[in-house]
């Protein structure tokens, strides 16, 4: 059952009033979608912000309405660290039950695990890999179904990226289940595909299995000294441990790699000849979930971002999807759930699904038990 | 050379080889002295390193017992223990426990060798170290060197091995410290010293690897061959390295293998000792064993040139009087101070000047006794000749006028012929001793010797082939390229030519007169021999005696004049004789005649009163 | 979901398409069905495995959705299942139309539906939508059935009366007063909110106020309606409160749900409350009754363990039964339920 794993509280109906503590990671300097983040993270949570203070979204993802429309409002803004939103009475899918909500910004992990334990906050994103250490720390934990992936992207354009045996060689490299047990503790499930199995129902189609033999087999075939320089965010703890590890697995397959972290927000180095990339799902349905991540990966990836047609039939998507990953530019490895570290205070919290943004509007606050 | 000068040089060469050897002993005494300390110093250093290798491999093993000892790692023994254990739970463990038990390195490995976590690897979860099964019991085996595996490559560790056994499965605990520059920065060393480390974790030689304190180390490469030897043949050793040609910049190392569990080679410790210190001391000394060496030396050349002034003093008073006395004056004196052998040698240098002078007075006055007796017998012989037929034509006038009146005339014609012509005679001779008497002064200027020698054999040319006389061959040895001297020419055209007489007369039955001129040393010699009959010993150390004479007739003036001519022209006249064979006489003239002498208190001028006395030749 | 029966079911219809199943593994090609799930609903997955490659092929099954309502298989407190849907229900009510017809009528946040089930199927027959005068984020609504043909809906702010002539439609208005009558009681609701006011109309028109309650129970309030019953009320505070006539608590129970209701009155002469349990609405629920004796209440029997959060509780008219919704966690499905209590268990 997905859910939250927690302390029993007693039963109550939805309790009007209450103020919401929530820390986040991210900087937001500004709540207006219509400014570019800085980077992922601040894009992230500018997203889930502004799904609180519209009422609804376009076609295109794009938010509809003037801000202050949605379920709250914005009642003060100190950007970069600070931020209230107060409930909207007007909504017109009712008025929130919360009365405000206050929002921190900046704190990192570990102070906002910290803050969730001496109820210091209400909610938190927490990194999936931390979620087991939550959990043993007493702490509320509710996860999502896995909806986010992280993968390699190779660069189009750089000599060794542009060799197909590489690509292939990297992949069939990595132990996937490895990293899901050791680095996610269990939260995540090993990629083979672009599309998680909850959403396409054909993830089990792609194969997870390491294969260092053939991966040795594949790599020797290439003349010359080559080395894969495989960028990540410096500031993205897990992509450095998945980067890490992926640097160990290939060296057990005669692969050099070599793991080089970048700012936060920068582009990748002229030298990085791939990525670790995360890709979080824009919506549940796995076609568009499909176009959506073609789209972000961008033409930089070499791969065929043309959308698939609406209405698209499992078939057509599960051939598309086969496609792209037989190409390997793209190298699948692991699906990441949303994890949320919840208060005591914290009722009937739901984890959105993929693309959804945080469900405050319906969450209310009880006594702490 | 003085002999002052030469007691003061040897005054001074003794005082030098003395501050030499002392200046080299202490230098060499105190070299090895500081080298001895040095080495005592550094075997020291050596001695407390090992001590705190130790002791850093006892912490090293406490800490990793420490670790496996903990409520955790014993909890988490347990539960790997229990089957289907999830050993994932654990994967980030290692970090936190290495950070509160102060290890660089610390791995949780399964009971199949598989690392649970690592804190130097985190990747590495998962993978297999197999050599950590080896053993069946950890216990004891302490620490030991190993070269580790991290995310930035290989290092050199001190690790150690606890396990902690649930059941029949182990957990074992990999822990340990880097060596590196903060282990290396942990030593306690003295000022001066340095430890260097290097660490063997590649195949060749790499200078990046070479770290001290405070990072890798400058001009590494200079080490290459000591580490490289140490790889070879891994012991104790010692060796200097300069730095730069300053031998202040040397630096004395003792290179410690560091070995692995396998005895191989994992690092190279090098605990170096600076001889600056060492250099600057060696040349404080140094400094100040010349400056003490110069002021002794100089104390010495002060204490010398006074010494050997004091001592020879009265030797060179010695030798001034005796330079005195060679110049003539037999009078001289030298003063008498103490009662040593030089005290000794005055006295008796005064006695002998003493005793020289009135011998000389003595043979002065013998010799002018000789002098006038020879002059005597040779005014007697010399008068005596003219003055019998004078006699003898006196008594025939007388008898002519008493016996043989008419032919008076004609015996007074004759006999007054033979009057005039031996009162001319007399004229003569006694003009000759006046000209002996009072010889002129020559009149320097330049002579070219050859010249005046091919002239005077020119002149005796006829002579030498006279008709009625054994013919003398002349031979003429002349050197060319002669340098002319100072000289009077007429006054030597009559010296030679007296020798050359000489000569002839020497050789009543012709032979051969030779005449040769060299130059050396500024002297121009000249020598005329014969082939005469020679001279006897006697005859030879009388030949220059005024009025001495071997011939019938002569006055035995010429070699007098000619002796007397060469010594006021600086010169020398010597005669070499052997009978039955030949004279040869020797002149040597100086190139440039010295100062007029004084007046010299020869015969010739002593007998200043027999100037009345003709001169002839001898 | 039953895969022996699902085997079966292809099988067939392979052998309906002229296919044979054999027993032999030596063959040539290889086929793996895999039944899956994904955002759209189940599908069949097949991956034809022969000549060095693979194929697949797939197609979708669908949402299980309406599904014949199935017995609750606990005893002492007994829930069945009446109708459940993906759409929320606030309400429902059933009545008989003829002695083979019921109709069943479900009350949504913004519609009332009509189903006439014959037998087993339930057909949805009419659906009129509720203009609402309030949107509330957890809507609250009540119908009461009076018969076949006359309901009344009360749902945001208004209140709703069935017709018939010349068909099924409902006329709305605004409910002043917000007035919801349970029995012969008018509890007032509070529209922008999820509760009521506190405050009791009896049939005496003599009014009561409590503390603003989620629900309330009274051992005859439907009968009697007299306002000096005893009652039961689930506080917003969190703290039920027991009332005996008078304005203060005489007794006060922690750990009740926010929806109680009075259970059959069948058993014994004791006053018993249906009680939701603890969780909210991310969790199960449970219903457990009490026995309300001498100011305490008293757990009697196990509690009823069910799927979901309970949205709703309200009790029948014939005050034999309570309608209870709940809403599977699992399923997704919001199930409409009749429990009954049998006594002696």
């Amino acid at each position: 059952m997905l859910g939250i794993v927690g302390r029993a509280d007693p039963a109550r109906r939805p309790k009007y009033g209450g103020t919401l503590r929530v820390e986040i990671g991210a900087v937001v300097n500004s709540p207006d979608p219509a400014v570019a983040a800085a980077n992922p993270e601040e894009a992230a949570a500018k997203e889930r912000i502004s799904a609180l203070l519209y009422e609804r979204r376009n076609a295109d993802g794009t938010f509809a309405g003037v801000a202050g429309s949605g379920p709250f409002r914005l009642a003060e803004w100190d950007p970069g660290k600070h931020a209230t939103l107060a409930a909207n009475p007007e909504f017109r899918g009712g008025r929130a039950f919360l009365d405000s909500i206050e929002i921190q910004m900046g704190r990192a992990a570990r102070d906002r695990l910290l803050d969730l334990e001496v109820d210091k906050a209400d909610f938190a994103e927490i990194p999936p890999e931390e979620a087991r250490r939550a959990t043993e720390r007493g702490v509320r934990v509710s996860t999502s179904q896995p909806d986010e992936l992280l993968a390699i992207a190779f660069v189009a354009g750089r000599p060794i990226a542009e060799d197909a045996r590489a690509r292939e060689a990297l992949s069939r490299s990595i132990d996937r289940a490895a990293i899901v047990n050791f680095i996610l503790q269990k939260e995540g499930e090993a990629a083979g595909g672009l599309l998680p199995q909850w959403s396409s129902g054909t993830a089990f189609l792609f194969s997870t299995t390491v294969d260092p033999a053939g991966a040795k087999s594949l790599w020797s075939q290439i003349s010359g000294s080559p080395k894969i320089v495989l960028g990540y965010d410096a500031s993205d703890s897990l992509a450095q441990s998945v980067a890490e590890r992926i640097v160990v697995n290939a060296r057990d397959a005669g692969i050099s790699v070599t793991a080089e972290g970048t700012p936060a927000g920068a582009n990748a180095p002229a030298d990085c000849d791939a990525r670790i990339v995360r890709l979080p799902m824009a919506a549940p349905h796995p076609a568009m979930a499909l176009t959506h991540f073609l789209a972000a990966l961008g033409p930089g990836s070499g791969i065929d971002a043309t959308p698939l047609a609406d209405g698209a039939s499992p078939q057509q998507i599960y051939d598309r999807e086969r496609a792209i990953v037989s190409g390997y530019r793209v190298v699948p490895i692991v699906w990441l759930p949303q994890v949320y570290g919840l208060g005591a205070r914290v009722r009937d919290w739901k984890a959105p699904a993929a693309g959804e943004g945080w469900p405050f509007a319906d969450v209310w606050i009880g006594d702490a038990q | 050379m003085t002999f002052r000068t030469k007691l003061f040089v040897v005054f001074m060469l003794a005082l030098l080889l003395s501050i030499g050897v002392v200046a080299v002993g202490v230098a060499v005494v105190t070299r090895r002295a500081f080298e001895e300390s040095n080495r005592q110093h550094s075997e020291a250093l050596v001695t407390q390193f090992e001590r705190e290798f130790a002791h850093h491999e006892q912490e090293v093993t406490n800490r990793v017992q420490g670790v496996a000892d903990a409520e955790a790692t014993v909890a988490m023994a347990i539960a790997l223990s229990r089957p289907k254990a999830d050993v994932s739970v654990y994967v980030n463990d290692a970090r936190g426990v290495s950070q509160s038990h102060q290890l660089d390195f610390l791995d949780f490995i399964a009971s199949d060798g598989s690392i649970i976590s690592s804190n130097e690897w985190p990747a590495r979860f998962g993978y297999k170290i197999d050599w950590i099964t080896q053993p069946q019991d950890w216990s004891g085996a302490g620490s030991f060197l190993m070269k580790v595996d991290t995310q930035e490559g290989p290092a050199l560790g001190l690790m150690s091995v606890s396990t902690v056994r649930v059941g029949d499965k182990d957990l074992y605990v990999l822990g340990g410290e880097r060596l590196g520059k903060d282990f290396l920065a942990s030593l306690v060393l003295p000022e001066g010293m340095r430890a260097l480390l290097y660490l063997n974790l590649d195949p060749n030689f790499q200078p990046t690897n070479l770290v001290d304190e405070a990072g890798t180390v400058t001009e590494g490469e200079r080490l290459a061959s000591i580490v490289a030897e140490e790889q070879q043949n891994p012991s104790k050793r010692t060796f200097k390295v300069a730095w730069t040609p300053d031998p202040a910049s040397a630096e004395a190392f003792h290179a410690l293998p560091l070995l692995g569990r396998q005895k191989e080679v994992l690092g190279v410790l090098l605990v170096g000792s600076s001889q600056r210190e060492e250099a600057a001391l060696e040349r404080r000394i140094l400094l100040l064993a010349l400056g003490v060496s110069a002021m002794g030396l100089l104390f010495g050349l002060i204490l010398s040139w006074w010494g050997a002034a004091r001592v020879t003093r009265p030797v060179r008073k010695l030798a001034e009087g005796a330079r005195e006395v060679s110049e003539g004056n037999w009078a001289a004196h030298v003063e008498v101070r103490g009662r040593n052998e030089v005290a000794q040698l005055a006295l008796a240098f005064n006695k002998m000047t003493q005793q020289l002078t009135e011998q000389r007075e003595r043979l002065v006055q013998a010799e002018r006794v000789a002098a006038w007796r020879e002059l005597a017998r040779r005014l007697a012989h010399e008068l005596k000749n003219p003055l019998f037929p004078l006699q003898t034509t006196v008594e025939n006038l007388q008898r002519a006028k008493e016996q043989n009146f008419d032919q008076f005339e004609e015996v007074f014609r004759e006999s007054t012929g033979i009057l005039l012509a031996e009162i001319e005679n007399l004229k003569n001779i006694v003009g000759r001793f006046s000209d002996f008497a009072k010889m002129p002064q020559p009149e320097l200027g330049p002579v070219n010797l050859n010249d005046v020698v091919r002239g005077i054999v020119k002149l005796f040319e006829a002579q030498f082939g006279a008709v009625g006389r054994p013919p003398i061959t002349p031979e003429l040895h002349l050197e060319e390229g002669l340098p002319t001297i100072q000289a009077d020419a007429t006054l030597l055209h009559r010296s030679i030519e007296n020798l050359v007489l000489n000569a002839m007369d020497a050789m009543p039955a012709g032979g051969v007169l030779m005449l040769r001129t060299t130059h050396e040393n500024g002297n121009v010699d000249l020598e005329v021999s014969d082939t005469g009959t020679g001279l006897t010993p006697e005859e030879t150390d009388r030949l220059f005696t005024p009025y001495y004479t071997t011939k019938q007739h002569g006055t035995g003036l010429g070699l007098a004049i000619v002796q007397s001519v060469v010594s006021d022209h600086g010169g020398r006249i010597w005669v070499e004789s052997e009978t039955g064979v030949g004279t040869s006489f020797h002149i040597r003239l100086p190139q440039k005649p010295p100062q007029r002498p004084a007046a010299a208190s020869s015969p010739a001028g002593e007998s200043a009163t027999a100037e009345s006395a003709a001169g002839a030749e001898v | 979901m039953d895969l022996a029966i699902l085997r079966q079911a292809l099988a067939d219809q392979i052998v309906i398409r002229g296919g044979r199943s054999v027993e032999d593994a030596s063959s040539d090609s290889v086929v793996q069905v895999t039944i899956s799930q994904s955002a759209d609903g189940f599908m069949l997955v097949a991956e034809i495995h022969g000549g060095g490659a693979t194929q697949t092929a797939m197609a979708m099954v669908g949402h299980l959705e309406e599904a014949a309502a199935q017995p609750s298989p606990h005893a002492g407190i007994e829930r069945k299942i009446v109708w459940q849907q993906s759409r929320p229900i606030l309400d429902f009510g059933a009545a008989d139309l003829d002695t083979s017809h019921t109709l069943l009528y479900v009350l949504g946040a913004d519609r009332l539906e009509m189903y006439e089930s014959s037998g087993d199927a339930q057909v949805l027959h009419e659906v009129r939508t509720i203009a609402r005068l309030y949107a509330s984020r957890d809507p609250r609504g009540r119908l009461v059935v009076t018969d076949a043909t006359h309901v009344t809906a009360f749902v945001g702010g208004v209140r709703c009366d069935s017709q018939w002539s010349p068909s099924f439609a409902i006329e709305c208005h605004d409910n002043a007063g917000q007035q919801w009558p349970v029995g012969p009681v008018s509890w007032r609701f509070d529209p922008s909110r999820n509760y009521f006011s506190g405050s009791m109309t009896f049939s005496n028109s003599l009014e009561a106020k409590f503390p603003a309650f989620y629900s309330a129970a009274s051992p005859s309030a439907e009968t009697s309606g007299q306002n000096n019953s005893r009652w039961v009320v689930a506080g917003i505070d969190g703290h039920a409160q027991l009332f005996e006539g008078s304005a203060a608590a005489v007794a006060t129970f922690d750990g009740w749900g926010s929806d109680i209701a009075t259970g059959a009155p069948a058993c014994g002469s004791q006053w018993q409350v249906l009680v939701t349990g603890t969780g909210d609405w991310t969790e199960t629920d449970r219903l457990q009754l009490y026995e309300i004796r001498d100011h305490r209440a008293i757990a009697a029997g196990q509690p009823l363990e069910v799927p979901g959060p309970v949205l709703a509780l309200w009790p029948a008219a014939d005050g034999k039964s309570t309608r209870v919704v709940v809403r599977n966690l699992e399923s997704g499905l919001y199930e409409a339920s009749i429990v009954t209590v049998s006594c002696g268990k």
